[in-house]
């Protein structure tokens, strides 16, 4: 019967050089009495799980960072780019579950069979420790995916060890690797979970396997000892065949559940957050019980009770002296396993059913969080209120912003004319969205894009509160215009067309051999800090605007310093890329109950909102890149001297003699000596408009959104009434919710 | 002897199917695994970078090797990162792109940063002893070609320069897709 005397031969060289006859025998041809059984591929099937869990562990572990900046966009990827990536997540969170379930039952299992009885009393209790292993595990694991569901479960999790008397904060300042939740915690989550607890975990499990096979598979007790002998067989086939059959079954069933069934993915992890914690459904029993203890009792909840729990769990070999192993003959055990079960199952139960949540969390399911679109359009002035709770603090709740001025001496005035005519709307949106850290957090994923415009607007609107339509503020002397925007802001309206971004001016030296190069050393050295003011104040050679129409002498000195900073290239002025933002989504009045109101009436500047910022990113561009030739109002009378050939775009000649596609290659490639081509730094979308920009230059239409000094009082009188109706427009909204 | 073997015949059969079970499961597991495992050869290749610009070419003195750096922007698994290469940069006398040399400071033979050596004017690879000349042709030690030549324009007076990286340790100038 021996099969390795089958074919002694074969097994010759690995036998002589493995000893593989004793490790089969003892891994595959050990006798089970009583012969294979169903039941028995219980036990067979959690190691098969928890096998499964280590492989598609390490797969995740490959694509994982572990840190409060990297854990989210990591799983994000491994969810949304991975190939399989989003399949084998799933399998390792609802193998998790599964594993969970299947470590109850088989507890369940063990102890209506007697299994944990005279001799295998350590069998069970290391099984009990490798039931709070794997608990272990399913907590730490929880929070690696750092989004809002992991972020507060951990946090209610870390909460109850700091219950635990004596050395519960210790405990809690150990797990989470500092005072609060960050980094720290999640390398050591992520240790925890994929050294620590599995190697345990293996170890307990050798320990475990050594003992079940040393007492062998505990027999039905309803066959005596003969029978038992006579129906014996070996594990290997017929057993092992069993087991295959329970894992392919169970295998094919969680591929079908992960296939269908995603493992959730919240939004990122924000303390900030109101959030609704509940624990993964196999805590919610805990969870429940916790509400019953109140006060100086909540550590007999979130301690004593489990603690007890553990202790006679681990000791129950010792505390059930009754022999038998009939169920039938142990009323007492089998009445205490009863009543667990079913407090267990029931508080579960009814912990899910009768929870109830103020709001559902927002789901994220494999994608980016988008923010809660609230309904109505303009959220119905809510605007004010998110202002109030998002840009106050700094901003002030006048917009000046002067509380914190001392402090953080670039935070824009949101009154002052100057700032509201260097931005276009859509680079306040862009600013919002994007912030400008450290000091301007980013709001893409706190407000939503209507919000965003919303938010715009009511910066705007910050100009008239303080200007009071009727009593223009008394306008200063010219040189305000620029005086009160940031040298960045004045180089770029000013100076950046011909001098680029990087102070070299090589763009235009072609056309403007003269054009200096500020990151050249000799440069800087030959020119005095006077001379250079004189320059910028008085213009030079053909081409150099003079801004004494703009500047005032200090305004000319920092200009100087700023120029001063091209030196050497350490200087690289950003440039906005005017960008188009995604085409906003129409406006649907969804969910918020209350009168379908009249006023869907749609506000100017969103309804043909994508027309608009193309307008706007057309006009930012003229602004950049061609006023400084073709003058404000596209004449280019100022530059004529100098470049006798410059175009009218206001004149019925070049707009009658040039098409579309000739100016827009005029564009991109540059034409003559002296128009720079403008490749790569403007689109072919952008292009576009800017040509549709430049033909409203024809005679319907006259100046471009900056204004030339002169006519500044107009432009003034012109916006205010543009943000008059604005400003209406916004009071009409915001009646109803406004306190 | 009839009986006993069909209990042989049953025990046999058993056992093949019990192995083939296993080995289905095992594979069940394991295609998905791999193919998880396998996913940077299905990335598709990102076509070649664009030029980026590295400089003035009136910032680099006539004649004399530079070594300049490029940045460029690459995905990185879940985030763009931004990184940096180096290049050797020549100007020789005279206008225009044929005046100008670049080549990738990484060394043929196995992937080290070749230095320039002032002194020997030479290029010189710290790792396993490659030389190349002062124009960047093979001049002794292992490696198996020359100095790698990049891809660049000059436009506005100012160099262009594509980074790309080639296959090492062989005879021919292969382009590896990134």
């Amino acid at each position: 019967m021996e099969t390795a005397q089958d074919k002694p031969s074969s097994a010759g060289f690995w036998e002589q050089r493995t000893g593989w006859r004793m490790i089969k025998q003892v891994l595959f041809l050990e006798p089970l009495p009583g012969g294979s059984r169903w039941a028995a591929a219980f036990g067979s099937l959690l190691l098969f799980v928890f096998l499964l869990q280590v492989v598609t562990g390490i797969l995740l572990a490959m694509n994982y960072a572990p840190s409060v900046e990297t854990a989210w966009p990591c799983v994000r990827y491994i969810q949304d780019e991975v190939p399989l990536g989003s399949f084998i997540r799933a399998l390792h969170h609802w193998g998790s579950s599964a594993m969970v379930i299947l470590l109850l039952v088989h507890l369940l299992q063990v102890f209506i069979w007697g299994a944990y009885k005279k001799p295998r009393e350590f069998t069970w209790m290391v099984g009990v420790l490798l039931l709070f292993c794997t608990l272990g595990l399913a907590f730490t694991g929880y929070l690696l995916p750092w989004d809002q569901k992991a972020y507060w479960a951990t946090k209610v999790g870390l909460g109850i060890a700091s219950t635990t008397p004596g050395i519960g904060d210790d405990l809690r300042s150990v797990l989470q690797g500092g005072p609060q939740m960050g980094n720290l915690t999640l390398t050591r989550f992520f240790t925890i979970h994929t050294f620590l607890l599995p190697g345990l975990l293996i170890l307990l499990v050798a320990i475990h396997l050594y003992f079940f096979r040393l007492h062998g598979v505990t027999p039905p007790w309803w066959e005596s000892a003969a029978q038992l002998k006579a129906e014996e067989e070996p594990f290997w086939p017929k057993q092992l065949l069993k087991d295959g059959v329970v894992w392919l079954v169970f295998l094919v069933g969680l591929g079908l559940w992960c296939y269908y069934q995603p493992a959730p993915l919240e939004a990122q992890a924000d303390p900030s957050q109101p959030y609704e914690a509940r624990p993964e459904w196999y805590f919610m029993f805990f969870f429940q019980l916790l509400r019953y203890f109140e006060g100086p009792y909540e550590i007999v909840g979130t301690f004593v009770l489990p603690l007890m729990i553990f202790l006679v769990l681990f000791f129950w070999p010792f505390l059930d002296r009754n022999p038998h192993r009939d169920p039938r003959r142990r009323p007492i055990a089998m009445g205490l396993v009863t009543l667990g079960t079913v407090s267990l199952i029931g508080l579960t139960v009814f912990a899910i059913t009768t929870d109830v949540r103020m709001t559902e969390p927002a789901q994220v399911v494999a994608q980016a969080p988008t923010p809660l679109e609230p309904a109505g359009p303009i959220q119905r002035a809510d605007v004010a209120n998110v202002y109030n709770a998002n840009c106050a603090a700094c901003h002030g709740v006048d917009g000046t912003g002067q509380q914190i001025r001392a402090g953080m001496p670039t935070i824009p005035d949101f009154t002052s004319l100057a700032w509201q005519m260097s931005q276009t709307d859509l680079e306040i949106i862009h600013r919002i969205q994007d912030g400008n850290e450290p000091l301007m957090p980013a709001y893409r994923n706190k407000l939503s894009q209507q919000q965003m415009v919303a938010q715009a607007i009511y910066i705007r609107a910050f100009a008239i509160e303080l200007g009071k339509p009727g009593a223009p503020k008394p306008v200063q002397p010219s040189p305000a215009v620029a005086a009160q925007m940031s040298p960045t802001q004045v180089y770029r309206a000013y100076c950046l067309a011909c001098h680029d971004a990087d102070g070299r001016g090589n763009t235009i030296r072609k056309a403007m051999p003269d054009v200096p190069d500020f990151t050249s050393s000799p440069w800087q050295g030959t020119r005095s800090d006077t001379e250079v003011k004189h320059a910028i104040l008085e213009g030079k050679g053909k081409f150099m605007f003079p801004m004494k129409d703009k500047l005032g002498e200090p305004d000319a000195e920092q200009m100087v310093a700023y120029v001063r900073a091209f030196r050497e290239g350490k200087q690289i002025v950003k440039l906005e890329s005017p960008l188009l933002p995604a085409p906003i989504a129409p406006v649907q009045p969804a969910v918020v109950p209350g009168p379908k109101p009249t006023l869907t009436k749609p506000l100017p500047s969103v309804p043909s909102a994508e027309t608009a910022a193309r307008l706007r990113v057309a006009s930012g561009l003229y602004r950049q890149y061609c006023l400084i030739c073709h003058g404000a109002d596209g004449k280019g009378s100022e530059m004529k001297a100098a470049m006798p050939t410059i175009p009218d775009f206001t004149g019925p000649a070049w707009q009658d003699s040039v098409t579309n596609p000739q100016a827009a290659i005029s564009v991109l490639d540059g034409k003559g000596a002296l128009m720079p081509s403008f490749r790569g730094r403007v689109s072919d979308e952008q292009n576009q408009d800017l040509v549709a920009y430049l033909r409203a230059f024809g005679p319907a239409r006259a100046v471009v959104a900056e204004s030339a000094p002169g006519d500044f009082e107009r432009r003034y009188r012109d916006l205010q009434e543009q943000w008059d109706e604005l400003q209406k427009q916004l009071r009409d909204l915001s009646k109803p919710p406004r306190k | 002897m009839a009986t006993t073997d069909t209990g042989n015949h049953r025990r046999t059969f058993l056992s093949f199917f019990a192995k083939m079970l296993m080995t289905f499961i095992g594979l069940l597991v394991a295609i998905p695994a791999v193919r998880y495992f396998l996913a940077p050869l299905r990335r598709k290749s990102g076509g070649d970078a664009s030029f980026v610009d590295v400089g003035s070419l009136a910032d680099i003195p006539v004649g004399e090797w530079r070594l300049l750096t490029l940045e460029m922007v690459h995905e990185d698994g879940w985030r763009k990162s931004r990184v940096r290469h180096a290049i050797w940069v020549r100007r020789q006398p005279g206008e225009g792109p044929s005046a100008v040399t670049v080549f990738s400071t990484i060394c043929p033979h196995l992937g080290c940063p070749i230095n320039w050596q002032t002194d020997q004017a030479r290029f010189f690879c710290p790792c396993h002893g490659g030389i190349f000349d002062a124009n960047g042709r093979h001049a002794g030690g292992p490696p198996p070609r020359s100095m790698d030549p990049l891809d660049f324009e000059v436009r506005a007076n100012r160099l262009w320069v594509r980074w790309r990286d080639f296959k090492i340790g062989v005879a021919e100038q292969v382009p590896v897709n990134l």
